[in-house]
Parts: structure tokens; C-alpha cells; sequence
């Protein structure tokens, strides 16, 4: 089993496309999947059909009062499981900051899922946080959608060199590039050097009003089109941060 | 609804009409969203010859409608794992990753999957939706056909007739939904006046097509009277290998997978040992007549056999690349493969012409003819099946001892092999008849056997494969496919598999001792010494 974080300092840059996307591919190639909604704006969760849940939801499960195990709720999409965004998230820090070694919290939740699952995605708020410290010592890979601008490869570096100096974070930093408008000059020479230079993956995913479909359609942009540019990145995408990790645990 | 791991169970299923469903679909807008669609899907159960899948409570899914999809699972629960595909998966090897799946194809090993069972359904699904949209449970209204897959249909179409199971109403309940799915049942029952039942595939549909899940089993199962003539024994053992022997037939003519050969053969060759070890209880001259034709027989198997098993053991190979696989360069390894596939189609064309021969024909008869009971076994019927099972049992114990006396770690190979061979003899013994005794008796005997048993066949196994990349090292050379990488290759090999069989006769040794000790000697005297008296 491995987990999977969607995370960025950034907002905005496709983070819960990309999470509800490469999960729902996981689970139709094959993979249990488990998508855990993080971010207190709960898009994953309106996307997959749920609603937010109330404060308690989360508050017991950050605090150890009710197992993960008991909000588990499946999909529209066989295979595909969901936690579902909840208010308390919103204090997040606070929660985990009251327990014993917060840093560990989250991989303290997430294990005894590992035995149902074989791939968890987690979509994460924005933000260097301590939930954010969390998340990177729970997580064994952290996807990091990134724009194709300088300042947005600027802060990858940040989070390459904060998870570089930190011996107890052993996650695989996989940033891609998300939102990639091809009529821009300067994006297409950005993705193209970035990408030869081996850090960023080779997939990038365009920006599209397909994906901002997903917000009304409410279904992940591989479910509703197998053909678009789109559906053919995640794919890609999905695949090459597979590839990856792989490549790493070998 | 839900099952023990949390799991929702899946599907009931009822009969109804129309009528029925337009009823239901009523009442269910009164509370829920409904999504009504019409759909048309084909689905086909697959599994194993010998329903390993089934025995295991799995279920494995082919669903083609609008996607192509697997789907794993326990039967009657919702999908434990769903995959797209583009084609009929055959071996363990077309699986997907992931735990479920690779605990699946550990249960399928080295057999092919098989479409066993062919849905057609056409009608109308239902969704109940929650206030966001989701669907929270289904309901399922469709005319259902049945029909027995072509297994060598790349995609699992029907043959022949197709079996009408009329209207059904499948209700489908979504992982976490149980409050909805109760008050979906509750409505069935005052809008459909029935009471669904538990549903999966197998069995829901086997009856209807005559398939009987499970039943095959390569073991030898035999009920025996102890004190029944053991002329009437006989017939019965007879009869119970060809059946096998029948059984695995069409799967060895269309080379499905190996194990249908290997069950071909353990049938002939527990035939055999039957006819050889009581000779002078059955009938003659049939009796030694079959043991010539299945010995014609057994000659062609055999090399088939060896190829198949050549094959299994670079499939292991390459699974290890740091074993025996790392000592071939790529194309080294792929020059073998190919040869070794040359090989197996030159060996199993002398099969198929014997199997399309009237000599086989004949065989099958006469094997046929010694399971009628009847003044043909009057010799046999003289004594009683545990009487006469015992002596022989008695002394087939006797001689492994004799054989194994003063074997060691050092002796030489033929030593250890003729040992080998004489415990085959008396496991057969034990097979054949150990209905006769009493379980809690003989079972411990048989355990105690198959250890002593498993160490003496693995030294075998490594003599064998040795043996094996001896002889096709030589026609690799002859013809030019090897290089000189190859033959080093294929001489690391063998001075592996003979580093291995060293360490191997400690462990024989070890157990025979075990084998030999006063408790397996006192068992085997009270329970087959006494019944010689």
C-alpha cells in the first residue's frame, strides 16, 4: 500500500483535479483506492458527490475518539472509496497540535487502512503547516501539481529543500506540471526544461475547460471522457508517477 | 445487510415483470432521486477447471456494457477490486497488481482461467440518489439469459443454446448505505409482494445450465466398504480414474493449460500402479492388456509432460532474477524460451495423432469394461477389499524400510531414487483405499508419508531439471541457436540445481528417520498387519 499527497503551498493550481483524477484511475486499473478529502473547501468531496460533514467528523477522528474506518463511504465508482471534507479541518493544526507527536499523527490514522487499500490519495490543503509536516512524514509520495511560472518552481524548490532536511520525511517529492496553457511561449519552455532537467515528471496536464467540467458534472474528467487531451494526461500523469516510485523502491 | 469485514452484501434477487418494477420505480420517487436508464450487458464468470476461485469464495467478473471491466469480490458482495480491460484475462500473469489481485493469482498459480458462465441481461437500472447525486443503492429490472462459454473463445462467446431465466429484479446496495438499501427492501416487499434472496452467479445460475461448481477434484475420492469384495473395490477405483482421465481429456487435446495434462496422466499412471500392484486379483487377459496400452500411452505423455514442466520452471526462474534466471543474458534466456516452445509443439503432435487413433478409442473401452462389476472380478471378489488392501499396504511399508535401510546424506542417487519410487507405490496404496479405515488412523499415516514424500520428490524435481537443460543444451548446440554464452549459462545452472540437491539429502535423511521411527512402524503394524488375521 502507499500513500499519496496532493500538496502544494500554492492554492489553486489543480491539486483536487489531479487527486480525484489519478485516483479514480488507480481504482479502474485495478488498485483499492481510498481519496481522503483534507482540504476544508471539501471540492473533492462535491465532485464525488458527497456532502461536508460536521465538525465532529473529523475532530473524533484527529483526536482518536472514532476509528478513520468508520467514515469510509464508497463512490459512484466501484473501487473508489471517500473521506469526506469536514468543518473541523479548518482547525486542523490546532487538533494536531494537541496530541502526543503530531508530526506522526496522520500516519497514526492512515495505518490501519493500509491492509484495505492499496493506494490513498489525499487531498491536501494549501500551505507549510503542521498538518502539511504531518501529511509529508504519513505520506510516500507527494505529487506537487506546479504552474508553469518561475515563482511556482521557486516554491517546489522550497519544499524539495524542506523535505531534503528533514531525515524523517522519506517521501518521494514528484513535482508535475498542471494548468499548462500551450498557446504561452514562455509555459512551453518552461515544461520543456523543467522536465528535461529529471525532476518534474513527464506528464503534464493542460488547463481545459473539460477539467472545470468536473465541478459540474461532478464526476472525474476520466469517467465522463476517455479521449480528451485532458483524460489522456491524467493517464499519462497516473502512470508516470507510478513508474516512479516504482523506479525508487527498486 | 452488511457482512463481517463491514461489507455491504450485494445483491438480492427476485422474479418479477414489468409491471412490478414501473411499481416500485413509483413508490422509490416518492422518497428518493431515481435515474432510470436502459442498459444491455454481457457478463462471464471465470475461473479455473478446477474452481479454485470458487473453493476460495472468490468470484471473478468480466462485465461488458458500456466499459469493459473485471471485477473481484466475494460471491454475493460488493466488488472487492474493479479493473478496465481490454481482453479475456487467461493467466495469473494478465491480472492486475495489487493485494486482491495478487492474492488471486496466487490461488490461480499455474492454471488458466476459464469462462465458465455466460450472462446476457437486458432491461432498466435504477439508481437511488442521495441530495448530492450519488447513487446509494440500484435496482435492477432485466431478462436475463444463460449460456456455457466457448473456453476457447478469446472473448467468452456463448454456445449453443441459450437457458431463459425470464424477469429479475437484482438489488444492489452501495458500501455505507445500509439505512437506504433497508427501506429499497421494504418497498419490494409491499410493491413486488416477494421476498428477495441472496444472490451470486454460480449459484443463482449453475443450476439452471448443469454446471456443478467445485465438484472436479483431481483427488481420488472412493467410498469403500471395507469388507466388500475387493473385485467391487476395484471397479469402483477404475471407474473413478477414468473418470478423471475423461474429465481432463478435452483440456489436454486443447493444451488449455498444463494441469490438465498432469491429471491425465496421475489418472493413467495411478491406473497403472492399480493393475501392476494386484495383477493376480483382476481380470484376465483385459487387466494386463490396459497396462500395455496405458504404457503407450504414458510414453507419449511423457515428453509433453517434461516440456510443460520445463516451461513451469522458467516461468519460476523468471520471477528470481537473482536465482538460476541471472545466470542467462537476455538473449541467452529468450533463445531457450523459444527453443523449448519449438519443442513442446514438436512433442505433442505425436500425442494428438494418438488421441485421434482407434487404438484409443479402444483403450478408453477396455478401461471402461474392467469398472463394470460383474464375473469378470470373481477372483477379486474372493476377499475382502481391507483384507487384501492391507497385506499389500503391509508390504509396500515393509519395502521402503528394507530400501532405506542404511540410506544416508552420502548414498548414491539410484539409492535415494528407489526409495522415492517405492513410497509413490504405497501412496497410491493409501489413495486407493483409504476409505477402508478408520480416518483418525489412516490420515496421519498418509501426512507422515507426503513429508517424507515432498523431500524425496524435490531431489527428484532438481535430477530432473538438471537432466533437462542437459538435453536441450545439446539441439541448442547442434543447430546453432546457442551461443557460447547460452551453454555457460546452462552449465552454471546445473552446478546450481546440484548445489541444491546436496543440501536436499540431509533433509531426506531427516525425515526418514522420522518415517522409520517406532511410532510410524507400530501404526502401520496395528492398522495393516492385524487385518492380514
Amino acid at each position: 500500500m502507499s500513500v499519496w499527497a496532493l500538496f502544494s503551498i500554492k492554492g489553486g493550481v489543480g491539486k483536487t483535479s489531479s487527486a480525484v483524477n489519478l485516483a479514480y484511475i488507480a481504482s479502474r486499473a485495478g488498485a483499492r483506492t481510498l481519496i481522503w478529502d483534507l482540504d476544508p473547501q471539501g471540492a473533492a468531496t462535491f465532485v464525488l458527490r458527497e456532502s461536508i460533514q460536521g465538525e465532529q467528523h473529523g475532530k473524533r477522528i484527529i483526536q482518536g475518539k472514532r476509528s478513520v474506518s468508520d467514515y469510509l463511504v464508497r463512490t459512484n465508482y466501484p473501487g473508489l472509496d471517500l473521506i469526506q471534507a469536514d468543518l473541523a479541518l479548518r482547525y486542523a493544526d490546532l487538533l494536531i497540535a494537541k496530541g502526543d507527536r503530531p508530526r506522526r499523527r496522520l500516519a497514526q490514522i492512515l495505518s490501519p487502512l493500509r491492509a484495505r487499500y492499496d493506494r490513498i490519495y489525499l487531498d491536501c490543503p494549501p500551505g507549510l503547516t503542521l498538518t502539511a509536516e504531518s501529511i509529508f512524514r504519513a505520506a510516500d509520495a507527494l505529487l506537487v501539481p506546479t504552474i508553469p511560472a518561475p515563482l511556482a518552481i521557486r516554491a517546489v524548490e522550497q519544499l524539495v529543500e524542506y523535505v531534503d532536511h528533514h531525515p524523517k520525511v522519506d517521501a518521494l517529492v514528484a513535482p508535475f506540471f498542471s494548468m499548462v496553457d500551450n498557446r504561452k511561449a514562455a509555459h512551453r519552455q518552461i515544461v520543456t526544461d523543467e522536465i528535461a532537467g529529471g525532476r518534474y515528471l513527464d506528464a503534464s496536464v493542460p488547463y481545459s475547460t473539460v477539467v472545470e467540467q468536473m465541478g459540474v458534472r461532478r464526476a472525474p474528467v476520466t469517467a465522463f471522457t476517455r479521449r480528451h487531451v485532458a483524460a489522456r494526461a491524467y493517464r499519462t500523469l497516473w502512470r508516470a508517477a507510478e513508474d516512479r516510485f516504482q523506479a525508487l523502491r527498486r | 445487510m452488511s457482512g463481517a469485514d463491514g461489507q455491504s452484501t450485494t445483491c438480492l434477487i427476485t422474479a418479477t415483470d414489468e409491471g412490478g418494477f414501473a411499481s416500485l420505480c413509483g413508490a422509490l420517487r416518492e422518497r428518493f432521486g431515481l435515474d432510470v436508464v436502459t442498459f444491455r450487458e454481457r457478463l462471464t464468470v471465470l475461473d479455473t477447471f478446477d474452481w479454485r476461485l470458487y473453493r476460495a469464495e472468490r468470484e471473478l467478473l468480466e462485465i461488458r456494457g458500456e466499459t469493459r471491466m473485471l471485477s473481484v469480490g466475494r460471491p454475493g458482495m460488493e466488488p472487492e477490486g474493479v479493473c478496465d480491460v481490454r481482453a479475456l484475462p487467461r493467466w495469473a500473469s494478465d491480472l492486475p497488481e495489487g493485494f486482491v489481485w495478487a492474492e488471486l493469482g496466487a490461488r490461480i498459480a499455474e492454471r488458466a482461467l476459464l469462462p465458465q458462465l455466460g450472462v446476457e441481461r437486458r432491461g432498466q437500472q435504477a439508481s437511488l440518489l442521495s441530495g448530492e447525486g450519488k447513487t446509494i443503492a440500484q435496482v435492477v429490472f432485466c431478462d436475463t439469459k444463460l449460456g456455457r462459454p466457448n473456453w476457447q473463445s478469446p472473448t467468452g462467446a456463448l454456445r449453443g443454446r441459450r437457458v431463459s431465466m425470464g424477469g429479475e429484479l437484482r438489488l444492489l446496495p452501495v458500501f455505507g448505505h445500509d439505512a437506504e438499501f433497508d427501506c429499497l427492501l421494504r418497498a419490494v416487499r409491499e410493491r413486488v409482494g416477494t421476498e428477495p434472496t441472496p444472490f451470486d452467479a454460480l449459484t443463482h445460475y449453475g443450476a439452471a445450465l448443469d454446471l456443478a461448481p467445485g465438484q472436479y477434484s483431481s483427488k481420488l475420492s472412493v467410498a469403500l466398504d471395507p469388507m466388500a469384495p475387493a473385485g467391487h473395490a476395484f471397479c469402483q477405483i477404475f471407474e473413478a480414474l477414468v473418470d478423471t482421465f475423461d474429465a481432463n481429456e478435452g483440456g489436454t487435446r486443447l493444451d488449455l493449460d498444463s494441469e490438465f495434462l498432469h491429471d491425465y496422466r496421475v489418472a493413467s499412471r495411478r491406473c497403472r500402479s492399480l493393475l501392476a500392484e494386484f495383477d493376480d486379483w483382476l481380470p484376465q487377459p483385459e487387466s494386463g492388456r490396459l497396462a500395455r496400452e496405458l504404457k503407450w500411452l504414458g510414453q507419449l505423455t511423457g515428453p509433453v509432460r517434461d516440456a510443460d514442466v520445463f516451461a513451469l520452471l522458467l516461468d519460476e526462474w523468471a520471477a528470481d532474477p537473482a536465482g538460476n534466471r541471472g545466470f542467462f543474458s537476455d538473449d541467452a534466456w529468450a533463445a531457450l524460451r523459444t527453443h523449448l516452445g519449438r519443442e513442446h509443439e514438436r512433442v505433442r503432435r505425436p500425442l494428438l495423432r494418438a488421441m485421434n487413433s482407434r487404438r484409443y478409442e479402444r483403450l478408453k473401452t477396455l478401461w471402461m469394461s474392467l469398472a463394470e462389476p460383474g464375473e469378470q472380478h470373481a477372483r477379486g471378489n474372493q476377499l475382502s477389499i481391507q483384507v487384501l488392501a492391507s497385506a499389500r499396504i503391509w508390504k509396500a511399508f515393509r519395502r521402503i524400510r528394507k530400501r532405506a535401510a542404511g540410506l544416508s546424506a552420502e548414498s548414491p542417487s539410484r539409492d535415494i531414487h528407489s526409495v522415492r519410487i517405492a513410497a509413490k507405490r504405497l501412496r497410491y496404496l493409501l489413495e486407493f483405499f483409504r476409505s477402508a479405515y478408520p480416518a483418525q488412523r489412516i490420515d496421519p499415516l498418509v501426512s507422515a508419508l507426503k513429508q517424507l514424500q515432498d523431500q524425496l520428490g524435490l531431489f527428484n524435481d532438481l535430477d530432473v531439471q538438471a537432466d533437462m537443460l542437459r538435453m536441450h543444451a545439446q539441439p541448442l548446440y547442434e543447430r546453432g541457436v546457442g551461443d557460447a554464452e547460452l551453454m555457460v549459462a546452462l552449465g552454471q545452472t546445473i552446478g546450481a540445481l546440484q548445489t541444491a540437491q546436496r543440501a536436499v539429502r540431509h533433509d531426506i535423511a531427516k525425515a526418514l528417520r522420522t518415517f522409520n521411527d517406532d511410532g510410524n512402524r507400530r501404526a502401520y503394524r496395528r492398522l495393516f498387519r492385524a487385518s492380514k488375521k
